[in-house]
């Protein structure tokens, strides 16, 4: 979801009745404040934790009532079949672990308007677990972080959370980090997140720095891959806020030739020991996944070697794999670059994890964020 | 509509390489290297992964492009990948070049061309 500025946000009804991004962010705020409300014993100490991190002034502008606490885990399996018998068959569908289970928006509305005209804790229960068959990820991440702490289905909620640290959408990344963290702070995917965090630190104290763009042929001087390009952009945005977007990025001639490559990858060694980078992911583009390779084989140490539309043209460019951390391919189908290039269309090593798109031809379409950022691709989740 | 035009296109391209290679007829070789200049970047590869395939047959006219100053940042570059150290000098000239994505490929074209040697 692209970033949106909500400066007058619906209350809790209307947001529920409407399918706009303002609409769907309140949504997600309002199960969170569910989530909250029942939490404690008695109402003071309910009072107290309101007051800490709820002004109520804000509550009054959704206009979300007052809840009583609830004592316990409730049983979400009762939940689900009192839900199925009252909306019909589609609603026992399995929980979603893509976008593509989706409950229809009108029934999120009822549920919505039940709990706000009488609220209760199993008022709130039943919109929390239907929130998880929301089309938008944000609101099933929401609710499975506010549901966590209720239901009796604590899994199936952690694999929702797990999913949501995986997302394009930065905001959708920290909201399921941060409430994994609360409730499963050993969960080993937040030892990836810190891991990929905290590698390699950037030159003289400065900016940490643990991605970087390499484009491919003729693409030097091409906008997309540096700062304020769109690739670059969507990156550093959406998925990757550490990638390098200092005024020193590196860059290669792009020319089409062994020693264009060869040269570029004695390049990449000298920026790497020159700045302290080593350990960088690299999302390469095209012949710039072989500089890389090459680049491996002269001792630059790469974390995650993202390979965008490589021409395949082993063993003339393969990694090092000892000094690769893991090596991820992305492409389409039936490339004419890499048909043109007379290179291979597909890693057959073992220790290449190949993803082919549903796009035929288009050797650019895997720099293109309009691609990445759709949800019927799962780009990011391949990473 | 677009998508499929730079697919035709595409092809136009691979069938222009193969009857310019076979018969060596310059002209034949123009469109090639004017796709150089193409908006699509899909195209503008492939037209210079041809290029650099064709080697000397395509050296006149990367002069010609050259000498016109048309599409000189690949240009430069390809000249660099093809070898073409009769037009180092020039090459060298652009080094200095008011815009730096023209500067910026003349030197690397230099670097690989004297990589070359």
């Amino acid at each position: 979801m692209p970033t949106t500025e909500v400066t007058e946000p619906p209350a809790a009804q209307e947001a529920f009745e409407r399918t706009d991004r303002t609409a769907v962010l309140t949504q997600a705020a309002v199960l969170l404040i569910l989530g909250l409300q029942l939490r404690g014993n008695t109402t003071a100490q309910l009072k107290e934790v309101l007051q800490d991190t709820l002004p109520t002034d804000d509550l009054a502008v959704l206009r979300i009532p007052p809840l009583s606490p609830l004592g316990g885990r409730i049983n979400s399996q009762s939940v689900r079949i009192s839900l199925a018998s009252r909306f019909g068959t589609s609603v026992a569908a399995p929980i979603p672990e893509g976008d593509d289970v989706t409950w229809r928006s009108e029934i999120f509305a009822e549920l919505a308007r039940d709990h706000l005209r009488q609220p209760t804790a199993n008022s709130a229960t039943n919109l929390m677990e239907a929130c998880l068959r929301h089309s938008h990820e944000i609101v099933r991440v929401a609710a499975a972080a506010a549901y966590h702490d209720w239901s009796s289905e604590r899994t199936r909620l952690t694999l929702i959370l797990e999913q949501g640290t995986r997302s394009a959408d930065l905001l959708v990344r920290q909201l399921a980090a941060t409430a994994l963290a609360q409730v499963y702070p050993d969960n080993a995917r937040l030892s990836d997140l810190t891991r990929s965090a905290g590698r390699a630190a950037g030159a003289s104290g400065a900016a940490s720095y643990t991605a970087m763009l390499v484009h491919g042929t003729w693409a030097l001087g091409a906008s997309w891959w540096q700062m304020g390009g769109d690739f670059h952009s969507y990156v550093l945005q959406e998925l990757r806020p550490d990638l390098y977007s200092g005024e020193k990025r590196f860059a290669w001639s792009g020319g089409y030739s062994d020693a264009a490559r060869a040269l570029g990858a004695d390049d990449l060694f000298t920026w790497v020991n020159t700045y302290h980078e080593q350990g960088l992911d690299l999302f390469t583009h095209s012949h710039g996944g072989s500089l890389a390779m090459l680049a491996s084989n002269k001792g630059v140490k790469i974390g995650k070697l993202v390979l965008l539309s490589c021409p395949v043209h082993m063993p003339k460019y393969q990694p090092d794999f000892s000094r690769v951390g893991t090596v991820v391919s992305i492409r389409v189908r039936l490339d004419l670059v890499i048909l043109a290039d007379r290179g291979g269309q597909k890693f057959r090593h073992s220790s290449i994890r190949e993803n082919v798109l549903p796009i035929w031809f288009d050797h650019t379409a895997t720099h293109n964020p309009s691609v990445w950022k759709n949800s019927t691709y799962h780009i990011p989740a391949m990473l | 509509m677009l998508y499929k035009m730079w697919i035709l296109g595409a092809i136009g391209l691979f069938l222009c390489t193969a009857v310019w290679r076979a018969t060596r007829l310059r002209f034949l070789g123009r469109p090639i290297i004017k796709a150089l200049g193409s908006r699509n970047e899909n195209l503008r590869t492939i037209a210079g992964i041809f290029i650099v395939r064709a080697g000397r047959l395509a050296e006149p006219l990367l002069e010609e492009s050259l000498h016109k100053r048309e599409n000189l940042p690949i240009v430069l570059t390809i000249l660099g990948d093809v070898g073409d150290k009769r037009v180092e000098s020039e090459i060298r000239g652009f080094s200095g070049h008011e815009d730096p994505k023209v500067a910026e490929a003349a030197r690397q074209a230099l670097r690989i061309l004297a990589m070359q040697r």
